[in-house]
């Protein structure tokens, strides 16, 4: 009674905190909306030059993630210690992915001179929406990539004592925690997704 | 309390995910004007619900957790819904 009263206490705990990271990209998302309203022209432009290849592949490679971070809370329930660990592994290993592609695309954006505020060196695009298009660009999709790397050390934390045989015999609640706010990662893009990249 | 989900459910919400991410890109090709958004918005809402639901477990949570979660949708909602009824009724 008491463990699931402890339980229970620190899921709450912790989607008390994943709320407070929803109001924050909420209050970004809520600010691309504005602007999207207001320089609904510069913006569809400025949509054209984000690279729909590589964020197509990285909503795969998320999506891909959480269903191997769900993978691994199920292993380790069942008390399989290493192959929770060995999931958790993988699930870094497509966090990375995701980065390099994330790197990738940033960098040819910086060669067609794409970058915030006073570098921004396209002529094509070097409107008030245009500007405000990338500023939000990198300052959303830089937060969000933030949260990936703080979630894969969160996952290598938990996958090294996996890996060590932990959920053998403890519970697995802290690695179901961790796992629930990489899952929030991937909702997250979910929406950047198509913000960026679709709609056009 | 609902039973824990078998990895074979895991397996068939991810292939739905994926299913949902084809056909948001799929009618990102297709021309549909001002409702591109709503729709590629609609999607990605059903995607996160099913994140929420089947990787995340929210059913299986607290009733203090899912108020919780009405409560933080709700608040960004009215949130992104004020600034666009700001910006568009100028």
């Amino acid at each position: 009674m008491v463990v699931e009263r402890e339980t229970e206490a620190a899921h709450l705990g912790m989607w008390l905190f994943l709320a407070s990271e929803v109001f924050l990209f909420g209050a970004l998302f809520a600010v691309y909306t504005g602007c999207r309203v207001e320089f609904a022209a510069d913006f569809a432009r400025a949509a054209h030059e984000s690279s729909v290849v590589l964020g197509t592949v990285n909503t795969f490679v998320l999506l891909t993630s959480s269903l191997l971070a769900a993978l691994a809370v199920q292993a380790a329930e069942t008390k399989h210690s290493r192959r929770a660990g060995l999931l958790l592994l993988a699930t870094i290993a497509l966090g990375a992915v995701f980065m390099v592609l994330k790197l990738v695309e940033y960098a040819g954006h910086a060669r067609e001179g794409l970058l915030p505020g006073v570098h921004f060196r396209h002529p094509a695009l070097a409107t008030a929406g245009g500007r405000a298009y990338f500023t939000l660009y990198y300052l959303m999709t830089g937060l969000h990539g933030l949260h990936v790397l703080g979630g894969m050390t969160a996952l290598g934390i938990v996958a090294f004592a996996a890996l060590r045989g932990r959920y053998e015999s403890a519970s697995p609640l802290r690695l179901e925690l961790v796992t629930l706010y990489w899952h929030l990662v991937d909702v997250v893009w979910i929406f950047l997704w198509p913000l960026f990249y679709l709609v056009r | 309390m609902p039973p824990r989900p078998t990895p074979l459910r895991y397996v068939l919400a991810w292939l739905l995910l994926v299913a949902l991410a084809g056909l948001s890109f799929g009618l990102s090709r297709v021309s549909l004007g001002a409702w591109g958004t709503v729709v590629a918005l609609a999607i990605a809402v059903l995607k996160a619900v099913v994140v929420l639901r089947a990787f995340m477990h929210l059913g299986r949570e607290a009733d203090s957790v899912r108020l919780l979660s009405w409560l933080t949708l709700a608040g960004v909602t009215l949130l992104c819904l004020g600034v666009m009824a700001d910006v568009g009724l100028r």
